[in-house]
């Protein structure tokens, strides 16, 4: 009894419900094959092995899950302290807050997150699942502490002082983070290449140089907080995307959704309409902002530039209205109008924004309002949208609302400005438009062949 | 296919085992050139049953250890002729490649001057 408590114990690597489900029957073959060897315990190997595959059992889905949400909780913290808290957090020498929220603590979290995905769907082994994760965390470690490094570096350059103790050693942060990345990249490559059946030094020198490539890319990517928004984001969706086959037939959205042919020519016509207005109109107020300081009699071009901006963005009402039309024409009634009524205010509040252009001390309160209305319209729109539990997708929702907010996501409205015209007049072109009947399935025959095709063919 | 995998179902095509069985037949069939460890088993095994290519059929208390017997599934017969037919298929072309090429070796060769 003494010799199965042994092997029992090494069990604990294991979770729980695997242990219960599973632990007698892997004991009674771990104490078969050491009687046949003449061990008294566990071998080596066989310690290793359980920690190994152990580890890489409590990498599932709900571990996924649960890394994404705590990476999306880091990731809008990290959105925060950039846009509001920089300046006196570096003031107060607390300036590594940054990347250890956004280099190191969510890319962590994600890492973990996007390995327990692959390991649960086969696409990883355990053992490699836990050794990419750790060198991984290993990596995002060290590369947080080079990005501080290279920060006091910087810091020190500036005052004309010698770089010293820390700000001293980046070049050996940035070798060791890279080295560990490349590492744990050639085991995710290496893995995946395992089914495409390449000779083992093909695949091993193709991972070691994906790793050697990609770590560095990566690394580079995670200077910019925004990088963790997205992959935090990116991973949440993820891991609701297999309960989006089974959710498919018993989500109550798609029981009342209505096939595109079942929408009236009276509705499509009103959102073409709507839509052809945004886009004849947003073409004109950018045309206005690039050229209005030549022919407008106002010649303070940013000021142009700020008022065709404006109108842009409020041209984009009617095309926000041909969606909620047609949106609401599917059978989606409910949860449309109150997320487009927050795009409205988003915009509005931009454009009060840029009444102020381009002193940002003026514009940065319209904008925070604007990413606040933004936030919560794809809040609101994603929880009643997306697969999964309600909490889960409300958790999920709530929180890439919150991050949108938290990085000022509004900011990229004036981009989109110029890109409505284009949107606009697509909308207008393609999305109205009644779907061609299948010639295969109508009436379950398939359409004759016409007669031209026939002599062709003779 | 992985190795695990494949050796799992090669010995379950033979009836209902139970993992050290499997373990041993594998070893022996392989000519001890494979030697599965326990957790590599349970892990392929999981993954196997998940995928409905084999599935468990009862526990049992051999002479105080627990045994669980797994049958291979239709799905899972399918999977590994597949699996071996394929297998087959490359070990032709590449006993045919290997074949010409000493053919070529052996054969005299001409110096063109």
């Amino acid at each position: 009894m003494a010799q199965e408590e042994r092997f029992w114990r090494l069990l604990r690597w294991y979770p729980q419900e695997w242990r219960d489900r599973n632990g007698a029957a892997l004991v009674g073959t771990m104490l078969d094959d050491a009687e046949r060897q003449g061990r008294a315990g566990p071998s080596a190997t066989e310690r290793l092995s359980t920690a190994g595959y152990g580890l890489g059992t409590r990498l599932d889905e709900r571990l996924a899950l649960r890394a994404a949400l705590a990476a999306l909780v880091a990731a809008v913290a990290g959105g925060a302290v950039m846009i509001w808290a920089i300046y006196p957090l570096a003031t107060a020498g607390a300036a590594w807050v940054l990347p250890v929220l956004t280099v190191a603590l969510a890319p962590g979290l994600i890492v973990l997150g996007v390995a327990a995905l692959a390991r649960q769907r086969g696409l990883l082994s355990e053992p490699r699942a836990v050794v990419a994760v750790m060198l991984t965390l290993l990596a995002l470690v060290v590369a947080a502490i080079a990005q501080v490094s290279w920060g006091m570096g910087f810091d020190a350059a500036d005052r004309g002082v010698t770089v010293t103790g820390l700000a001293a050693g980046w070049v050996w942060l940035f070798g060791t983070a890279w080295a560990l990345g490349a590492a744990a990249i050639a085991v995710l490559v290496d893995s995946l290449l395992y089914r495409s059946r390449l000779h083992r030094a093909a695949s091993a020198t193709l991972a070691i140089l994906a790793g050697l490539l990609l770590a560095p890319a990566i690394g580079a990517s995670l200077i910019s907080p925004y990088a963790a928004g997205i992959g935090a984001a990116g991973l949440a969706l993820l891991t609701l995307v297999p309960t989006l086959a089974s959710r498919r037939v018993s989500h109550p959205s798609t029981q009342v959704r209505r096939a595109a042919a079942d929408i009236s020519t009276r509705t499509r016509s009103l959102a073409r309409l709507l839509a052809a207005t945004t886009a004849i109109v947003s073409a004109g107020a950018v045309v206005y902002a690039l050229t209005g300081a030549h022919w407008s009699g106002t010649a303070d071009a940013t000021a142009v530039m700020g008022q065709g901006i404006t109108i842009a963005l409020l041209s984009a009402l009617p095309l926000l209205a041909a969606i909620g039309v047609l949106v609401v024409a599917r059978g989606r009634a409910a949860h449309t109008w109150g997320p487009l009524l927050f795009v409205v205010l988003a915009l509005a509040a931009v454009a009060v924004a840029f009444r102020n252009a381009p002193a940002w001390d003026g514009m940065v309160a319209g904008f925070a309002v604007g990413s606040a209305f933004g936030g919560a319209a794809i809040a609101w729109w994603l929880a009643t949208r997306l697969p999964g539990s309600a909490g889960t997708r409300t958790a999920i929702a709530v929180l890439i609302g919150l991050g949108y907010t938290a990085f000022l996501g509004i900011l990229i409205a004036p981009m989109l400005a110029f890109a409505l015209p284009l949107v606009a007049a697509a909308f207008a072109i393609w999305a109205p438009r009644r779907p061609q009947p299948d010639p295969e399935s109508r009436d379950g025959r398939a359409r004759p062949p016409v007669r031209g095709a026939l002599r062709s063919t003779s | 296919m992985a190795q695990p995998a494949f050796w799992i179902l090669t010995a379950l095509t033979g009836g209902r085992r139970h993992g050290y069985e499997i373990m041993r037949e594998t070893a022996v069939a392989s000519e001890e050139r494979v030697r599965l460890k326990a957790t590599t088993l349970y892990a392929a095994l999981d993954r196997l049953e998940r995928d409905r290519l084999i599935r468990p059929d009862g526990d049992e208390i051999v002479s105080g250890r627990a045994r669980r017997y797994y049958l291979i599934t239709n799905d899972g017969s399918a999977r590994l002729a597949a699996e071996v037919d394929l297998l087959e298929q490359s070990t032709r072309a590449a006993r045919a490649s290997m074949s010409t090429s000493r053919a070529a070796s052996a054969s005299p060769r001409m110096a063109v001057v």
